[in-house]
């Protein structure tokens, strides 16, 4: 039987009790839309973090110098007492390596403070191995000659007050190199240019600062003062896309300038000038397909080297987003395929709908069966006309399901968007499509197979007998 | 043998009735040549709906061979005994069954549709069929909107569609008014003598049966008599077939 003519009493079969039919399909689309919309949303998610997190520095490496501790159990024994209360750590440090005794205090009946003499078997950190550590040009030529590494930007930052139109904003200043940081940054420009080579008095803004720090949104061209300087604003990054967008403006700096002149602006009390030609941290981009794990071990390999440190006294630290992106997308992953497992099992109850259906149906249509082999009609006819019927039924509730699942998601994303002040985006995972389309099929196919099969293997005289 | 279009060989059919075997058919051999009108007839229970069931090969013997036009059924694969029967018998039921979904034509187009006739060819054809038992004014009517008559007139051209060389009629007035039970007795009559066409017809009514050449007689199981039958037909029967397009 041409497949045309299959699939034509299929269909009649299907629109014979609409009723069931439609309930059936009911089954099917609360299963497919729920996969879809799951699916969708968890990869939009997905999209929308690592976006975020690569605002942040994506796959570039950091490295930044950082003063190390050594306290182990040994070297280090304080008495809860003598820390308690204490600043930060560092600050105990101090205080303590001060006094090579101390002792646990407390207030006599007499109300004199005494002081019980005791000993203190513990060693403390040598006050020099408390400096701070820097990262310098050293560093950087260092770097230069390890062959994996594309592109090397050095980062002064510095904390600062910005005047504009009357008002102050305190701001996060990121000194960058002007000549590399444009090719680096994960960032997009909305207005003018970004920093380039030989630039002087000129800044970047990101674009919350531009156009929400202050009462009157600063514009391009403008002049801006940073401790009493003036600065002329070349350029203003683009707001951050999606419902995340906003988090790279929030955590991340919102003003940049060349390098170097960050340590002209940065003498005022509260700060002390910072040192030339050290820098805060140092980002590093590899060529594509260097293999980023080892070149991170090359990385910190050379610089413990040309830096005199070995493990334990390592005075910095090799950071990587690319790993934490990796983790927080494996995170969304697993937590999508966990719901989309649960929203499975209600598809699993469509997909026994229709078997329910197929057996319901064979029954009814046994008659016919028996009239259909009766007049010719192949074993191989019958599977293939219960097969189309459960897979009509199925792919119909799969295409609606699609529709509803994908409807849910953009209504989802318009409530969000609203509630977060961030444009709508429309989200449609192909992948989940193609996903729910072909899973649809298959569960259709799969619940209609054990019907289908029953009603080929009838005996036509049996078939013809059954009222 | 040439002529030979179904032969059974010592046919036995055995059903199993909970605990006890009944023995429905009992060494059974009997031929249907090309062109013959016969009846099977005998009470109830003697075994003629399972005779019926083994000559359209809607079943298999339990014991003995039945040959289809020289092929042993039993030894056909499920598609080639389908596709042998539906060119070759044509099947009209007491009940008509005909598929309620679809309409007149549809129901005719079927056996063409399994045979994978061109569209055109068969569609033509069916129609040239409707036409042949006057129903050419109902082709978009379904069972249910059609009286026993001409459902039982559907079910005929359906037989007709792949053109079989044998009809295979089981008690077909058997839900029939008598007038309408005579129409149909003198279209098979019609396509017997006019067509040439070989009719075996199931019957439990010896006055239907009397229409037949040859007549077959069960009787638990076995045939107790095959002969010609010698009564003239019933002159009455006035052989009102419906006009017919040319």
């Amino acid at each position: 039987m041409k497949t045309g003519k299959i699939l034509r009493i299929a269909l009649s079969m299907v629109k014979s009790n609409k009723l069931r039919s439609w309930l059936t399909i009911i089954g099917v689309i609360i299963g497919i839309a729920s996969v879809m919309a799951i699916v969708t949303t968890g990869e939009y998610f997905e999209k929308e973090v690592t976006e975020t997190l690569e605002g942040f520095g994506g796959d570039t490496i950091t490295i930044v110098a950082s003063t190390p501790f050594q306290i182990t159990d040994e070297e280090f024994m304080v008495e809860d007492s003598v820390v308690e209360g204490s600043g930060d750590l560092e600050e105990g440090l101090e205080e303590n390596s001060e006094n090579s005794e101390v002792g646990s205090g407390m207030i006599t009946e007499a109300g004199e403070y005494e002081v019980e003499a005791k000993t203190s078997t513990a060693d403390y950190l040598e006050p020099e191995s408390a400096e701070e550590a820097e990262l310098t040009k050293m560093d950087v030529f260092t770097l230069r000659r390890i062959p994996a590494i594309e592109y090397i930007n050095v980062n002064v930052e510095h904390g600062t007050e910005l005047q504009f139109g009357g008002e102050n904003v305190w701001v996060w200043i990121k000194g960058v190199d002007p000549a590399v940081w444009p090719r680096i940054i994960k960032k997009d420009l909305e207005q003018g240019r970004m920093l380039k080579a030989g630039d002087r008095n000129v800044v970047v803004l990101s674009n919350e600062l531009a156009k929400e720090g202050f009462q009157k949104e600063i514009r391009l061209n403008q002049m801006i003062m940073l401790n009493g300087r003036s600065y002329r604003v070349v350029g203003i990054l683009a707001e951050g896309g999606g419902l995340l967008g906003g988090l790279t403006g929030l955590f991340g700096s919102s003003l940049y300038m060349p390098y170097q002149e960050i340590y002209s602006l940065s003498s005022d009390e509260d700060s002390p000038e910072r040192e030339r030609d050290t820098y805060s941290s140092i980002e590093v981009k590899l060529y594509k397909g260097a293999d980023y794990n080892s070149s991170i071990q090359e990385i910190e390999n050379k610089l413990r080297l040309s830096r005199r440190v070995n493990e334990n006294t390592q005075d910095f630290y090799v950071n990587s987003n690319k790993e934490a992106i990796e983790n927080v997308r494996k995170l969304i992953n697993g937590l999508t395929a966990f719901l989309a497992f649960i929203a499975g099992i209600s598809l699993l109850v469509g997909s026994t709908g229709i078997a329910n259906t197929m057996f319901t149906s064979v029954l009814e249509k046994t008659k016919e069966i028996g009239i259909m082999k009766a007049i010719g009609a192949r074993n191989r006819d019958i599977m293939l006309i219960f097969l189309c019927n459960s897979a009509m039924i199925s792919l119909v509730g799969g295409i609606i399901g699609i529709l509803l699942g994908t409807a849910a998601v953009q209504a989802v994303l318009f409530f969000l968007s609203i509630k977060m002040n961030a444009p709508f985006e429309f989200a449609l995972s192909l992948k989940a499509t193609f996903i729910a389309t072909f899973v649809s099929i298959i569960v259709g196919l799969i619940a209609g197979l054990v019907p289908a099969k029953n009603a080929s293997e009838l005996k036509p005289v049996d078939a013809l007998r059954y009222e | 043998m040439e002529n030979t279009l179904i032969a059974f060989r010592n046919v036995w059919k055995t059903y199993q009735m909970g605990e006890v075997q009944v023995n429905a058919l009992k060494a059974v051999s009997v031929k249907f040549r090309k062109g013959e009108f016969a009846a099977i007839v005998g009470p109830s229970g003697s075994g003629k709906s399972t005779m019926m069931n083994l000559v359209g090969c809607l079943d298999i013997p339990t014991k003995g061979e039945i040959f289809l036009k020289g092929r042993n059924i039993a030894w056909l694969e499920e598609s080639d005994l389908a596709a042998l029967r539906g060119r070759t018998i044509g099947f009209v039921f007491q009940q008509y069954n005909l598929i309620p979904g679809m309409t007149a034509l549809e129901n005719v187009l079927l056996p063409l549709e399994i045979q994978e006739i061109d569209d055109g060819v068969a569609e033509k054809r069916a129609k040239k069929l409707l036409a042949l038992v006057g129903l050419s004014d109902k082709i978009q009517h379904k069972p249910s909107q059609l009286s026993g008559g001409q459902q039982q007139r559907v079910s005929i051209a359906r037989a007709l569609a792949c053109n079989p060389e044998i009809i295979l009629a089981d008690e077909p007035t058997g839900a029939l008014d008598s007038v309408t039970g005579k129409e149909l007795l003198a279209m098979l009559h019609r396509l017997w003598k006019e067509e040439g066409k070989t009719i075996v017809m199931v019957t439990h009514d010896l006055h239907l049966a009397r229409y037949a050449r040859r007549h077959i007689e069960l009787k638990d199981g076995k045939i107790v008599r095959d002969g010609i039958n010698e009564e003239k037909l019933d002159p009455e029967i006035h052989y009102e077939v419906p006009e017919t397009e040319a």
